[in-house]
C-alpha cells in the first residue's frame, strides 16, 4: 500500500502532507514529555520488528500478494502517539533508503497507514475495550484486537483508493472497490499475524498489554512493573 | 533498563532478525496497490508507478551484492540498524529537552545504555 511519487495529484498531497505533519508534531510533543529509556528501547525493537515483517510479502491469490501493515500492532504496544512516530519512521526509512513508497507521497502514506491504520483503528479498539467488559478479558482482547487489525488494513486501503480516485488515476467507482476488495484478503494475513503475535506476547510478556486487560494493570503496578505505565 | 524491559527488547529484536532472514522468501506477486493499478489503469500509469532506481537500496537490494537472497537479508539488517539508531538519537534529544540538568548528570549516561 506504499504509494509512490507521481501518482497522486498536488491537491491530494496538499491535504495529506499537512495533516500527517501536524499529527507528527502533536505526537512528538506528547511523547517527548514522558519518553524514558524503557519506552524508547521497546519502541526501537517493536519498530524494527514491524519493518522486517513488512518485507515478507505473502501470496493471497488473484496473482497478488500482501504484507503485514503493523500500524495497529505498534499502537497497541506503544500507545497511539509513540506508535504513530514509529510508523512514520518506518515509512520514511522505506521511502528514503529502499524506494518503497514515494518521498512526496510520504504524507499520503503516513495518512493511510499511520492516521487511519494506526490512530483511527486504535481509537475504535479503545472504544470497544473500555465500553464492553468482555473485550477487556484476555479472549475478548484477542478477538477485539484481531478484528480491529483486520479493519485497519481495509480502512487504510479504502482511503488509498479514494486518494487515487481524487488524483484522477481511475474512476472512484472502479479503483475504490478494487483496492478494498483485494485488501479484504490481505487483511486476513494481517489478522493472523496480529493474533499470533498478541497471543505470544500475552503468554511471555503480558506486562506490555496489561493496560487493556481488566485488573491486570493494577496487579502489575503493585508489583512495580514499569512497562504498564507506557500505555 | 530493567530485566523485563531488556527481555521484551530482545524478544522483538529476535523476531525481527528471524523475519529478516525469511525476507528473501517474500512473494514476487504485485502487492495490493500494484495489483489494483495494473488492473484498473493503462500501462503508462503502471510504468510511472515503478521507481527510477536513484535510491541507495532500491527494492531492498544492495547493488554490489550479486546473490539476491544475501542482498535482501543484508538490506533488512541495514533497515533495522537505521531504526535502532533513530530511536537512540530520539531518546537522547527528548531527554535533553525535558531534563537538561538531569541529563548532564545522569540522563545521558543512562540513555547511552538504552538500545
Amino acid at each position: 500500500m506504499h504509494l509512490p511519487d507521481g501518482l497522486l495529484s498536488n491537491g491530494v498531497n496538499s491535504f495529506c502532507i499537512p495533516v500527517s505533519a501536524a499529527l507528527f508534531y502533536v505526537c512528538n510533543r506528547n511523547v517527548s514529555k514522558n519518553l524514558d529509556e524503557t519506552r524508547a528501547s521497546i519502541a526501537g525493537a517493536v519498530t524494527a520488528f514491524v519493518f522486517a515483517a513488512q518485507m515478507i510479502n505473502f501470496p493471497i491469490g488473484f496473482g497478488a500478494s500482501g504484507h503485514f501493515l503493523g500500524a495497529f500492532f505498534i499502537s497497541l504496544i506503544l500507545g497511539p502517539y509513540l506508535g504513530f512516530i514509529s510508523m512514520t519512521v518506518i515509512l520514511a526509512i522505506q521511502s528514503l533508503f529502499f524506494a518503497d513508497g514515494g518521498v512526496i507521497a510520504m504524507g499520503a502514506n503516513v495518512f493511510n497507514m499511520g492516521v487511519i491504520g494506526g490512530f483511527l483503528s486504535y481509537a475504535i479498539f479503545i472504544l470497544l475495550n473500555k465500553n464492553i467488559a468482555f473485550f477487556s478479558t484476555r479472549p475478548g482482547f484477542l478477538i477485539a484486537s484481531t478484528l480491529t487489525g483486520y479493519f485497519s488494513v481495509v480502512a487504510a486501503s479504502f482511503f488509498c483508493g479514494l486518494e487515487l480516485a481524487f488524483s484522477g488515476i481511475a474512476p472512484a467507482a472502479k479503483v475504490v472497490p478494487a483496492i478494498t476488495f483485494i485488501h479484504f484478503f490481505i487483511a486476513l494475513g494481517e489478522a493472523g499475524i496480529l493474533f499470533t503475535m498478541l497471543s505470544f506476547i500475552l503468554a511471555v510478556r503480558p506486562e506490555l498489554l496489561a493496560g487493556y486487560l481488566k485488573g491486570e494493570k493494577e496487579e502489575f503496578k503493585t508489583r512495580g512493573v514499569k512497562e504498564v505505565e507506557a500505555i | 533498563m530493567n530485566r523485563i524491559s531488556r527481555s521484551s527488547f530482545f524478544i522483538f529484536i529476535a523476531i525481527a532478525v528471524l523475519a529478516a532472514f525469511f525476507s528473501p522468501l517474500a512473494s514476487v506477486n504485485p502487492d495490493g496497490l500494484d495489483w489494483t493499478i495494473e488492473k484498473n489503469t493503462g500501462p503508462a500509469v503502471a510504468d510511472a508507478e515503478k521507481s527510477d532506481g536513484s535510491f541507495l537500496f532500491p527494492d531492498y537490494k544492495i547493488p554490489f551484492i550479486k546473490n539476491e537472497a544475501a542482498s535482501t537479508i543484508f538490506s533488512a539488517f541495514i533497515g533495522l540498524f537505521i531504526i535502532l539508531s533513530f530511536f537512540r538519537i530520539f531518546l537522547k534529544s527528548a531527554m535533553r529537552r525535558v531534563q537538561p540538568d538531569a541529563c548532564e548528570k545522569n540522563g545521558m549516561k543512562n540513555s547511552r545504555n538504552a538500545l
